[in-house]
This record gives structure tokens, sequence and C-alpha cells, in this order.
């Protein structure tokens, strides 16, 4: 299965997200693979702990291999190379995670069929010995969010192939909300730019779903929140609901959403089990991160859209 | 670890069972000591009178004369064969047994005898609809840019182009924040000083994303492409299952009005030498100088089938007669003086 | 008058004799899964490896399928790695080839020899283009500390990379007609390198080392007449790791989360479970009998053996709980 993330904005929690939740779906038994498709600033290396790869690799990444320089992008094991002791271990009955990375000081590109190609062979690779790749994609329209479109349309992907997840990740905000639809649904969009590689509107469709991200609650306000306060929480997010409906990225398509983690705003990281038994992380957090791994790997999720 | 040394296999008992089915076998074809090219025209050349014809066969002789003497043999006695490449590629006359008949005679009459006839159209296809030039394209290499080639970069798409280095580069900016400055070209074998080249092979006329066949059946060679095929087969080097790319056919006493229906290669006298060989010389008007450099970059970029340049070098040995290593050390030219 | 050799050579029958032979040949070979929900039947297997026009690949039936496409070349100009003192550089070609076994098991091959000190630049292509296979570095260097630079060197970019190599050979036969790209079995694809002496007369000597990278790494001390065989022996030696690795994966896989076991178990056994057998294609006694050396200390037939029972007694629980399963429901 194919894991496309995507967002508008950059800093909305796609990479922090994205590394957890293929994290998760390690610990759930599936052999992950992370490719890290964020072409101008690969930062999985940073985010799983792996000091030789926190700006990306410098030995032939993902981007080299697009443009033709490697055969064979570097990739790694992840909990052999992390420095983090917790993360090194793999539990009974959970499957292996390995990171592909981006390379250092890697750009923008002009695509090309050429890289359309690499990207095919790229992704049935990895599918070949992977249950679920995560590609993460850089923020807004880029050549590498046109090239995955164009690498796994129908025109060129075997009929029974696995299937494929479309994820839009936005935080929860007026202009995010905004932006993140924009993204979908405008001229040159996500939605339009996939039926320009082939698909069928409706099928590509279904296949999106977004990720709320760093969602605040009540206790933002403090310790004591008055009823003021409540109220007018209450009232904004319903003012948000609205808004995300009459911009399409209604409940329908939400596959979930992250609470806000204040780990999360110190340090980019994978946030284990262990730091909720310490009291460091929340519970909800790893809850929502194991939801939305279990929700990726059921098809029923993405049925009736 | 775990180191090995295998105990001496004291006595090695004959083996009972083998197999392994080899693809393709490779021929052991009659060769001639050199195969000389007689003269080259355009085809409007061979319909401009008889007059420019009969002076280059004229001017030919002296130098067949003098290349027979200098015939690389061995111990055995030299064997020689001349043939004439007809240039139907590119632009095609409609009265070909005219053609033919003329410039044999003309041939004949200036004291130069041709034994074959080949057809330039068959380097492209041959008459059976087989693609004799890919055989040629799929084994052309690029040259390795220095330093950076260590066989972890795939190798590049061929364009249709193939150069002996880096063509110089302009002053651009590739990729965000990836620029460079101009700089010279570079021929990656130079001595001192370089001599940078790069030759078109071909010219795709198939629409952007036609299938390969497609793509084939519309691909334009280019004259220098087509020489080095040609080459490649008069020195027998060129196989399809092990068999000559090209075959020899015999000449049935009479030549058809259209060149399509002309065999890929026709022996004209029944008494010829064989008309593979282990050398080639290719006399021909000066002007073509420019078109057999670039059929040396070319062939210097092929990759012959292994078993095909060991079973030649093999008879050579065995013949005691000497044969260069690199194939374009097998090829050589005498270009006719020219303002004539 | 004919002359018996051209003007200027010496009466010798080839180019002068190279004063330098290949001291050192180094290889890489990648094993994976090829792209398909079946094995290839032999026909299609070989239209499938006839990589190049104009020549078929080799092939043989038995014990198993074997087919071997022809050579194909790849340009070199780069760096050996070394231990000590200044890394060669070295220009020319390496060689490589896909190996399918039992229409399966697919594996990229790929080596080139070494000629030590063999000139002072790099020279016109035409002469590296007549040593297909070979590479001549430009400097000197000794052949021990190359043979242990190339198996322990990290990749760099512009260090030799003959795995690199082999992987784009296996890559070639994703795009084939013949291959339907539905693997039915989740695999890794894994490498081995290798690297030989040559040393004319000499007893062959072998040290395999498994490395906790999963690369298998082979050096051999070896005369050159063997040197065929011994890329033979580096090559069942990858396959059959590849087995072990694949057979255990699946197994591994059998036992996660959420997951029908029989998924995962069953295709290995149908595509893997008959395709064991290390000596079928090593012709020479020699390599036999390094591949004894081998087994008596490492003991890959073993772990195979055990590891396949595991997995039959796996399947044999399942069924017997499946049956006991519907006995009850009938029962109740
Ligand atoms: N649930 C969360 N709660 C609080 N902070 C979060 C949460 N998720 C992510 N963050 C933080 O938000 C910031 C941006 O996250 P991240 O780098 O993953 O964003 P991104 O969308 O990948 O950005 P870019 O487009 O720059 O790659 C990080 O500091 C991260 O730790
Ligand atoms: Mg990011």
């Amino acid at each position: 299965m194919l894991v496309f993330s995507s967002s508008d904005k950059g800093g909305t929690g796609r990479s922090v997200t994205s590394c957890n939740l293929a994290y998760r779906l390690s610990l759930i038994g599936q052999d992950v693979a992370y490719l890290d498709f964020d072409f101008g600033s690969p930062t999985a290396g940073a985010i799983f702990e792996i000091p030789t790869l926190e700006r990306g690799t410098p030995d032939g990444g993902l981007h080299s291999y697009i443009l033709g320089k490697v055969a064979e992008p570097a990739r790694v094991d992840v909990r052999v190379v992390t420095e983090r002791t917790a993360l090194k271990e793999r539990p009974p009955g959970s499957g292996k995670l390995s990171l592909f990375p981006g390379d250092v000081g890697g750009a923008e590109f002009h695509l090309t069929n050429d890289h359309i190609k690499k990207a095919i062979d790229l992704f049935e690779t990895v599918e070949r010995e992977f249950d679920v790749a995560i590609v993460d994609l850089s923020a807004g329209r880029s050549s590498a969010l046109d090239m995955s479109l164009q690498a796994v349309s129908p025109k060129v992907r075997p009929r029974k192939a696995d299937p494929i997840r479309w994820l839009l990740f936005h935080r929860w905000t007026t202009q995010h909300v905004i932006a993140a639809s924009g993204l979908l649904f405008a001229e040159n969009g996500i939605v339009a730019c996939a039926t320009n590689a082939g698909f069928d509107q409706r099928g590509f469709r279904s296949m999106v779903r977004t990720i709320r991200t760093a969602v605040p609650d009540d206790t933002a306000f403090g310790k004591e929140t008055t009823p003021e306060q409540e109220a007018w929480l209450r009232k904004s997010d319903d003012i948000l609901k609205g808004l995300a409906k009459a911009r399409g990225l209604g409940q329908d398509l939400l596959a979930g959403l992250t609470p806000l983690e204040p780990m999360l705003l110190w340090r980019e990281q994978v946030i284990m089990d262990v730091d909720v038994k310490r009291r460091l992380a929340k519970r909800a957090t790893t809850k929502s991160f194991d939801e939305l791994a279990d929700r990726i790997i059921h098809d029923d999720a993405w049925e009736g859209f | 670890m775990t180191a090995v040394t295998p105990a001496r296999a004291s006595s090695t008992p004959a083996r009972v069972f083998s197999e392994r089915n080899q693809g393709t076998t490779v021929q052991n074809l009659p060769l001639s000591h050199l195969s000389i090219e007689v003269g080259h025209f355009y085809m409007d050349d061979l319909e401009n009178g008889e007059e420019p014809i009969r002076r280059q066969f004229e001017r030919v002789k002296p130098w067949l004369d003098a290349a027979m003497a200098t015939v690389v043999c061995g111990e055995e006695k030299p064997r020689v064969s001349t043939c004439f490449l007809v240039d139907d590629y590119f632009q095609r006359w409609p009265d070909a047994s005219r053609i033919m008949e003329r410039l044999l005679r003309l041939a004949r009459e200036s004291g130069v005898e041709i034994d074959y006839v080949a057809r330039e159209s068959s380097c492209a296809r041959r008459l059976d609809g087989f693609g004799v030039a890919e055989l040629v394209a799929r084994r052309i290499l690029e040259e390795p840019e220095p330093e950076y080639s260590t066989g972890g970069r795939p190798p590049t798409a061929h364009t249709g182009w193939l150069s002996n280095g880096r063509p110089p580069r302009e002053a651009t900016v590739l990729n965000v924040m990836e620029a460079h400055d101009w700089e010279a070209g570079q021929e990656y074998g130079k001595r001192n000083h370089s001599i940078f080249l790069d030759v078109e092979l071909w010219k795709d006329r198939a629409e952007p994303g036609a299938d390969e066949e497609e793509v084939l059946s519309q691909r334009l060679y280019s004259c220098p492409f087509l020489a080095a095929v040609w080459q490649l087969v008069r020195l027998g080097l060129l196989r399809k299952d092990g068999a000559p790319a090209l075959e020899v056919t015999d000449w049935d006493g009479h030549w058809s009005d259209e060149w399509t229906q002309f065999p890929d290669i026709v022996k004209v006298r029944p008494q010829a030498k064989p008309f593979y060989a282990y050398r080639s010389l290719s006399i021909m008007p000066q002007h073509f100088l420019g078109i057999e450099h670039a059929v040396r970059t070319i062939i210097d970029h092929v990759l012959l089938d292994q078993p095909v340049v060991e079973s030649l070098l093999l008879r050579a040995q065995d013949k005691k007669i000497f044969l260069p290593s690199a194939v374009a050390d097998r090829i050589s030219h005498h270009f006719l003086e020219g303002g004539q | 008058m004919a002359r018996p050799a051209a003007p200027g050579q010496r009466h010798e029958n080839s180019d002068p004799p190279d004063k330098h032979r290949p001291q050192v040949v180094l290889g890489a070979v990648t094993t994976g899964l090829l792209n398909t929900s079946e094995p290839l039947p032999m026909e299609a297997a070989r239209q499938a490896l006839a990589l190049l026009p104009g020549v078929s690949p080799d092939w043989r039936r038995h014990p198993i399928e074997q087919v071997v496409s022809p050579d194909l070349f790849f340009g070199l100009d780069c760096k050996l790695a070394v231990r000590s003192g200044a890394q060669p550089r070295a220009i020319g070609t390496a060689r490589a080839r896909a190996v399918l076994t039992a229409g399966h098991v697919l594996q990229g091959s790929a080596s080139v020899a070494v000629v030590l000190d063999a000139s002072k630049r790099r020279l016109p292509w035409a002469h590296y283009a007549a040593r297909t296979g070979t590479v001549e570095a430009i400097n000197k260097a000794d052949p021990a500390d190359l043979v242990t630079g190339f198996l322990h060197a990290r990749a760099g970019n512009t260090l030799l990379d003959l795995g690199k190599t082999g992987s784009y050979v296996m890559s070639l036969l994703d795009r084939v007609p013949q291959v339907d790209r539905q693997a039915r079995l989740k695999t890794q694809t894994r490498r081995l390198l290798w690297a030989a002496q040559l040393v004319p007369g000499t007893e062959p000597e072998a040290q395999v080392e498994a490395g906790d990278d999963g690369v298998f790494r082979v050096r051999m001390a070896i005369a050159p007449q063997l040197l065929p065989t011994f890329v033979d022996f580096c090559e069942v030696l990858a396959l059959h790791d590849w087995l072990l690795a694949a057979l255990k994966n699946a197994f591994d896989r059998s036992a996660r989360r959420g997951r029908r076991a029989e998924d995962e178990i069953d295709p290995a056994l149908t595509y893997l479970g008959h395709i064991w057998n290390p000596t079928a294609h090593l012709s020479s006694q020699e390599m036999r009998s390094l591949w004894q050396a081998l087994e008596d200390e490492a003991q890959l037939t073993w772990e195979w053996q055990s590891t396949l029972t595991r997995v039959r007694d796996k399947v044999t629980l399942l069924t017997r709980k499946a049956i006991e399963e519907t006995l009850h429901k009938e029962s109740v």
C-alpha cells in the first residue's frame, strides 16, 4: 500500500505525524518504508533521531535516484541506526521500519518523463518488500507531488495492485482549512492534477482523507478554564467545522485528528508508549496515532465516499 | 567468519552428466584477409552520367593494386575480396537494374572488379525485416564520465547522439540553487588537447510516447551509423544468433528494378574470395573523411559479443595472422584527393 | 606481394600480450524475487532474459531450471577502495548478467577484473572497449589490500559500486512483457560481495563472512582458470542465502498481529520450498569441495531444513486447529 502525505502549508505536522504513523504501523505488524520525498528539506532522519541523516544523506538518496544519479537509493533500518535506545527495540509481532532518506542539498527539479519512470520503479520495488510505504511530499504544489500522481495513475499502475491512500494534513485554524481546501480542489490542485494524470475524479477523491493536526482542546487555555472560554471554544470549533464542510473537507473526508502534543512543541520526534508511561506525552496523542494507523490499513474506512 | 580450504580432490571422478545449453553458437565464417570497398557514390552521382563514375573507379584502381600488396595473411596465400555499397537509404532512384549494370560495367572497364554489392538500407533493416542497426544501437556504451562512473549510476537513455567526451556547458541554472559557469568541451581520451566529437546516430520521428516497435520503424539512421554497421558486417563481427547479420546471396543473373527487392549482399563474381574478412579497407573520395571519423567514434563505443570476438581472434592466431584487438584498428581508409 | 605481418608489428598473433594480467577480480551478486505472480515457464524465461538482440540466453533444465542472460557491459571510471595509501583510479568496463533460477529467483551478477599499474593516464576509449569486463588502474596497489578495500568499503559516490550494477540489471527484468508485476510474496533483495586474488597454480582458499549488515562477503585466492567456477559458487551461495532469508521472513511475517499466517506461509512454501539444492550447478570438483567445507562450518542446509520444518509444523498445527474448529461447530 502506498500512503502519500501532502499539505498546503509548511509546518503543519505532516512529517512528524507521518513518522509517528510509520512507527505505529510497524508496531501493529506491518513492514513499513518511509520515503522522504520532501526533497528541499528532508527531516525524517532527524525525527527518527538518526545523527548521520539529520538533513538527508550525502550518498545517493531519493533525490539522486529520481534524477538518475544512482541505480538504487540509500536506505537504512531505522531501528539499527537510531540513537534513541527505546526505538531500537523491535517488539515481538512487529514489522520492519526502513527509511529511504532524501539527499542533503536536494532541491526542486523540472519534472520529466524519466523522473516519473524512476518513481514508478521505486514504488514497485518498495511495495514488493513492504506492506506500507509512506511518502512524505513537500508542502504545497511540487514536482514530487506531480510525479507521484503520475506514477500511481491507473494508466501505469496494474489494476490489481495494492490500494493508494492520499492524506492531506492541515492545522485546525481558519487559514489552514482554506489553504488545504485550495490545494485539494482549486485549479491546478491535487484533484485536477490527478484527473490530468489519468484518474477518474470520483475514484481519486475516494482515496483522499484529511488529518487535522495539533488540534487544541480547552486545556490550551491553562489549568482553569472559564465557562466563557469553554463556550467560545465550542463555538469556534463549530464555525471551523462549518467552514471545513463548506470547503469540501467535512467529516466524511476525515481520517482523524491529532491532539496538540506539548512534547512536539519542543521537539520533532516519535512519541512512544514509554513517553506516556513516564507521563511526558499525552495518552490521547499515541491513541490518535494508533487510530490513524489502524484506519489506514483497513479498507472499510476508505469505502463509501 | 569461516575460513575454508577444500580438501584436495585427490581423484576427480569423471562427470557423468552435463548440461548447459548455449543459447547461441557462433558460426565460423569463411574469411578473406582483406575486404576492399572500391569507391562510394551518393545515389544522385550514379544518375549524373558515366564520366564521373568512370573517373572515380580509374582513380581507385592504382590504390586497389597497392592494397593487394599490403595484405596481412600470415602463412596463407592472400585472399582479397572487393565490395561496393549502394547508397539506397536516403534516396532511391527507380531504375535499379540499369544503374547496377552500368556501375558494374564502368568498374570493370576501369580495371576494378567488384565481387560483392550490398545495399545501405540493409544495414538498417534486412530484406526479411530484421532490424540490423538495432544490433549495433543496443551495444553502444557511452564513455564513462571521469571519476564518477562507479557502476552505481544507471546508463543514460540513448538520445540518438554519441560523443567521445563531455560537451561544452553553457552557464545555466540547473536546479534551484544549482548553477554553473561555462566550461569547455572535453575529449575523455585526449592526449593534450581535445577533439570533442558529437555524432548524430539517428533521428526519431515517432510521436513521443509511441511504443518501441513504432519508434524503431520510424527511426532514420544517420549515414555514419549505417557505415559503422557496414564495417562491422564486413569484419564478420556483427551476428544474429551466431550467423552473420547480413548474409551473402549468389547473383541470379539479373537485377530487379526495385532496390527493395535486392538481396542484402549479392555475390556478383562466382570466383570471388569470401566477403567477410579479418580487415577492411575503404577507398573513397576525400569528402567522406568527416563521416569516417564519426564511424570510428561509433565503432570505438560498440561492445561486441565476446564469443564472436574470441572466435575471430582464435582463428587468426591459428593461422598466424596478426589481428589488432581494437576493432577500429582493423579498419583502414584511403581517401582519394579532392577537387576533381 | 602479401606479407605475413602488418608493418611495424612484431611477428605475433595478437596485440603484444598484456604485460599486465588481472591480479584481482571483484564482484557482487544481488538476489531477489522476479516480479511475477507465478514462476516463468522456461520458454518465457528465455524470452525475458534475451536482454540483447541477436543473442539468446544460455539455459539448463536439470535439476533446476536456470536461464542466464548474455553479458552486458557498463562503463567505469572511479576509485577503488584501499585501506592504506592513495585510492587507485580504474577505467574500463564491468561485466554483468542476469540469472533466473526456477523461473522465479532473479540475480544480477556483476564483476570486473582489475589490471594494476596499467597506464599513466586515461587512454582512448577503443583501448578499453576491446578489453570488456576489465578495468585498468592508473596507479599501483597491493592486490590483497584491494580485496579488503572492496569488501569492506563504505559506499561513496566515487568508489566502485558493483552491487548497484547488479540491481540495475535486475531492474531490466521489471519491464519485460513476460513479467506481470504481481509478486505474491514480500521479500527483500540481498547482496553478496566477492573478491578473488588470481594466483597461478595456487590451491583455492576461501573465507566466507556473514556481516551484521546482512551481506555475505567471500574472499578467495584462486588460479585464474578456476575463476568462472568461483563466480558460479558465489552465485549459488547468494541464491541460497537469499532463499533462507526469504523463508525466514515469511515465517516471521506469519506471526504478525492481525494477519492470517497462511497468507504468508503458503506462497513461501509453494514458490521457494523446492529450490534448495546448492550443489546442483556447481560443476567443478574444487567448488563442490569448497561448498562442502562451508557446510561443515556454517551448516546452511541444516538451517534451511530446520526452518522448513518449523514452517511445515506451523501449517500442520493451523490445519489441525481449523479441522477441530469445524468439528466443534458441527457438534454444537
Ligand atoms: N500534534 C502536535 N502537537 C504539537 N506540535 C506538533 C504536533 N504535530 C507536529 N507538531 C510540531 O509542528 C512542527 C511542524 O511539524 P512538521 O515538521 O512535521 O511539519 P511539516 O508539515 O512536515 O513541515 P514542512 O512542510 O516544513 O516539512 C514541528 O515542530 C512539530 O513538532
Ligand atoms: Mg516536513
